[in-house]
């Protein structure tokens, strides 16, 4: 056994492998002799990942590989904990929303919501809970909405308007003067 | 038997936002009345344009734009560029400054929202009227544009009070004008700089509402005229006009679009069959305007069904990312997804003399009955 592969035995909470010890002692280290490589394999599978198990159904089958699935089924066992772990430490569940408030009726903010994905969703909102963070119709926002366990934490933020400068506002002028030239509308009749 | 030249029809699309109204005149000719494509920028997403072309329309007796919203002009300039338009018909006022004022609002103010869609809603609105200068600069005396308003005569050209087929406005009115014009003079500094942001709803007033008449057949297409607007309709036109065969419902089922009596005129003579245009994401038409509309109405109709259904939020299998999407709901009180709509129509087809012969609903288009109703 390589360095390498050793230091992953003790990485994993394996025992040191019999090729690591002196001859007299080898043999001695798992409980898994005597039991065929097809068993090794299905519980090597319940333990662990499906396309893990596969990927190394190979080398299990392999002759004289006992020592080797034991390692295998304490790797296994080490990633279904890990996989635990990550999942117990993940930071919370949350998505967000690029918001724009459409028109504000009677008392009712009536938005959209764009999602990361592209969807666009659409309703009513509280009117009072926009108006509270500065955020009025035709103002985009961002929407932020967490899972805190017991509850969904709403998190709202104005994405205040561009100001508009008085030199691009000049240059919006000459752009229309020069699209509409010809157009005069005293004209219409 | 009705051939083509003894029936009028009225074509109302809409997918969930906005609407088109095409009008296939008794003479063969096409006149539109608003657009309401998906994109201004490609013209294959315009189903009011895939329609004309699909049914061989070559040019525009008319096109009216009732009111500076994009709901309602968003791809209009794809009519422009692809058909001949003979007249026309914007809402009345904004003369001189006025007129560009507005155009500099809508660029000013979609430049400050600062998002894409809004960007290239406010140049379309300068496109469409680019598009019309360019013609009359190269010679082309057409469209003439002329202004819409109570009792304004608008069609035929000359306007021929004995004609079979006429159209006449209804909308707006000169108060609506008045304070529409004032709000947006006080959205912009004495040098002419955008000081602040006019109410969205306030490019309501001005919206124009016609009167289409064939014969004994009277169809009116509402716009989004709101209470005010149809209080100013009914003092200056009267209320006799307003009985109609057909209403195509201003301001997308809103309970701002009608005032009182309102419908019991739309019905003097009659109940009308009505049509709603969804506006998804304003939650249009509402559970209160079609319990009002309903009792005066023949029959409703919606150009996009699916627009008023609930949850039609994509499946998400992470039930973490499902609880998110709940409480969002629950606070929300409804959620669509508003992409998922198709552009969806309403066909009615009249004779001249106030029969309808044929209704007609190409899916997301359908009757709304009672019990389907949001």
């Amino acid at each position: 056994m390589s360095q390498i592969d050793a230091r992953s035995h003790r990485h994993f909470g394996l025992q040191e492998s019999d090729e690591d010890r002196p001859r007299s002692r080898r043999g001695m280290s798992y409980q898994l002799a005597g039991r065929g490589t097809k068993s090794l394999h299905r519980e090597s599978r319940d333990l662990g990942d499906k396309d893990f198990v596969q990927m190394n159904w190979g080398r299990v089958q392999q002759n004289g590989s006992r020592l080797y699935t034991g390692y295998f089924i304490a790797l296994c066992k080490s990633e279904r904990k890990s996989r635990t772990k990550i999942s117990t430490t993940s930071k919370p569940t949350y998505e967000q929303f690029q918001g724009f408030v459409e028109r504000i009726e009677e008392g009712v903010a009536y938005i959209t919501l764009m999602s990361s994905r592209g969807e666009r969703l659409c309703g009513p909102y509280p009117v009072d809970e926009l108006v509270a963070k500065g955020i009025g119709e035709r103002d985009r926002f961002w929407l932020r909405l967490t899972d805190a366990g017991d509850s969904v934490r709403f998190d709202i933020q104005l994405i205040p308007r561009k100001t508009v400068s008085a030199e691009r506002q000049r240059q919006i002028r000459q752009e229309i003067e020069q699209s509409l030239d010809g157009y005069t509308p005293d004209d219409d009749y | 038997m009705t051939t083509e030249a003894t029936r009028l029809e009225v074509h109302v699309l809409g997918a969930g936002k906005g609407e088109s109204v095409i009008l296939r005149l008794p003479n063969g000719g096409w006149g539109v009345v608003d657009c309401c494509a998906s994109s201004s920028n490609d013209s294959q997403k315009n189903s009011t344009l895939r329609f004309l072309r699909e049914h061989g329309a070559t040019e525009l007796e008319f096109l009216c734009l009732t009111h500076p919203h994009d709901d309602h002009y968003r791809g209009m300039s794809h009519l422009l560029d692809a058909f001949p338009v003979r007249y026309f018909w914007r809402f009345n006022g904004l003369s001189g400054q006025h007129f560009f004022s507005l155009i500099n609002y809508l660029r000013d103010e979609s430049d400050a929202i600062d998002q894409s869609d809004e960007i290239e809603s406010g140049k379309e609105f300068e496109r469409i009227f680019a598009l019309i200068a360019g013609k009359k600069k190269g010679g082309d005396s057409l469209p003439r544009v002329k202004r819409s308003g109570p009792a304004i005569q608008l069609y035929p050209v000359p306007y021929d009070e004995t004609a079979s087929f006429r159209i006449i406005g209804l909308a707006p009115c000169g108060n609506q004008v008045e304070q529409y014009e004032q709000s947006l003079a006080r959205c912009f500094n004495p040098d002419g700089t955008f000081r602040g942001k006019l109410p969205y709803s306030y490019h309501n007033l001005v919206s124009v509402a016609l009167l289409v008449v064939f014969g004994e057949t009277r169809v009116i297409l509402g716009g989004d005229v709101e209470r005010g607007g149809w209080i100013d309709v009914i003092n200056e036109m009267g209320t006799a006009a307003l009985a109609a065969h057909a209403v195509k419902v201003s301001h997308h089922g809103s309970p701002t679009g009608y005032c009182d009596d309102l419908w019991a005129y739309f019905s003097a003579k009659g109940k009308p069959l009505a049509v709603v245009t969804a506006y998804a994401s304003q939650d249009l038409p509402r559970k209160a305007a079609l319990d009002h509309i309903r009792p005066h109405a023949r029959e409703i109709l919606t150009t996009c069904l699916t627009a008023l259904k609930e949850d039609q939020l994509p499946a998400w299998t992470d039930p973490k990312m499902a609880r998110l999407r709940l409480a969002l709901k629950q606070k929300m009180g409804s959620l669509i997804h508003e992409i998922s709509h198709q552009c969806g129509r309403c066909t009615l087809v009249f004779d001249d003399r106030g029969q309808c012969l044929e209704v007609r609903t190409i899916p997301p288009a359908d009757r709304l009955s009672e019990g389907r109703q949001p």
